[in-house]
């Protein structure tokens, strides 16, 4: 389990007086109104240090932002492709029953009858339900759905995820 | 200009053929289709159907919500892959 949350990605400067504009990485945009604090990460995600935000404003769906030290346009293109992080402790509360993507990615899957499936490399966001990528050993990759009659346990600490496939989905990612 | 009510929705017939084998036999098995234009009917729910998004089939869990609309709504074409950040997910 990573300690920090990225929660943003600068996109570019806004302006002439050095406001970074962000587009949040998170399910709740409003948080930058009350971040004071934040970690900055290379594009790479390697921790460069910690940035003091002075003000935030919405941008349509990104937001700006105004940081201590940053105060023209060229000093905020220049950080343009990091990203803006928080420490775990400070991320937003889950509802019960939620749970990070970034902590379900890397996750093994393990079904009752077929053992291991293989490991979380993705979760797709789909209108109906959220859809696990597995990523298997030199076969096609298998799509679970994250549902609570397939998923029947998710247990971060161990990186696990148990479920009981529906009848018929193994085979189709087998042909 | 939307379809004229006197042709119905929409459904490919052999999906529909074996949904409706599935029913009377009460049992439940993953379909795979490329039908994405077929609406979904009543008789669908509770089913999973795996809808073709053009290059992979997506599982599409079927809940009466989703009645009147069509498969590929649930399964869109373009996908965009970014950064998990702070985002989460939850069963349905």
């Amino acid at each position: 389990m990573n300690d920090i949350l990225v929660i943003g990605k600068i996109v570019g400067a806004h302006g002439v007086h050095g406001e970074i504009k962000i587009v949040p990485i998170t399910d709740d945009p409003g948080r930058f109104v009350k971040l004071r604090e934040a970690i900055l990460l290379t594009a790479d995600e390697k921790p460069v240090r910690n940035i003091v935000l002075r003000s935030c404003r919405s941008l349509g769906n990104n937001v700006a932002v105004i940081a201590e030290g940053i105060d023209d346009r060229d000093l905020a293109s220049s950080l343009t492709g990091m990203y803006i992080a928080i420490h775990r402790s400070e991320a937003a509360e889950l509802l019960p029953g939620s749970y990070f993507i970034a902590d379900l990615i890397g996750c093994r899957i393990i079904d009752d009858l077929i053992g291991v499936l293989g490991t979380v490399v993705d979760v797709l966001e789909q209108p109906g339900a959220d859809v696990f990528v597995i990523k298997r050993d030199g076969k096609n990759d298998l799509l679970v759905p994250f549902l609570r009659s397939v998923v029947y346990r998710v247990d971060i600490d161990s990186s696990e995820i148990y479920v009981r496939l529906p009848d018929g989905l193994f085979e189709i990612y087998e042909s | 200009m939307s379809r004229s009510t006197k042709k119905g929705y929409f459904v490919q017939d052999a999906l529909m053929k074996r949904v409706k084998a599935m029913n009377s036999a009460n049992e439940k098995k993953v379909l795979k289709t490329w039908s994405r234009a077929s609406a979904i009917f009543p008789e669908m729910v509770g089913h999973t159907i795996a809808v073709h998004d053009g290059k992979k089939h997506v599982p599409v869990y079927i809940t009466e919500e989703m009645v009147g609309h069509k498969l590929g709504e649930f399964a869109p074409t373009r996908l965009f892959r970014g950064h998990a950040g702070e985002k989460s997910s939850k069963a349905r």
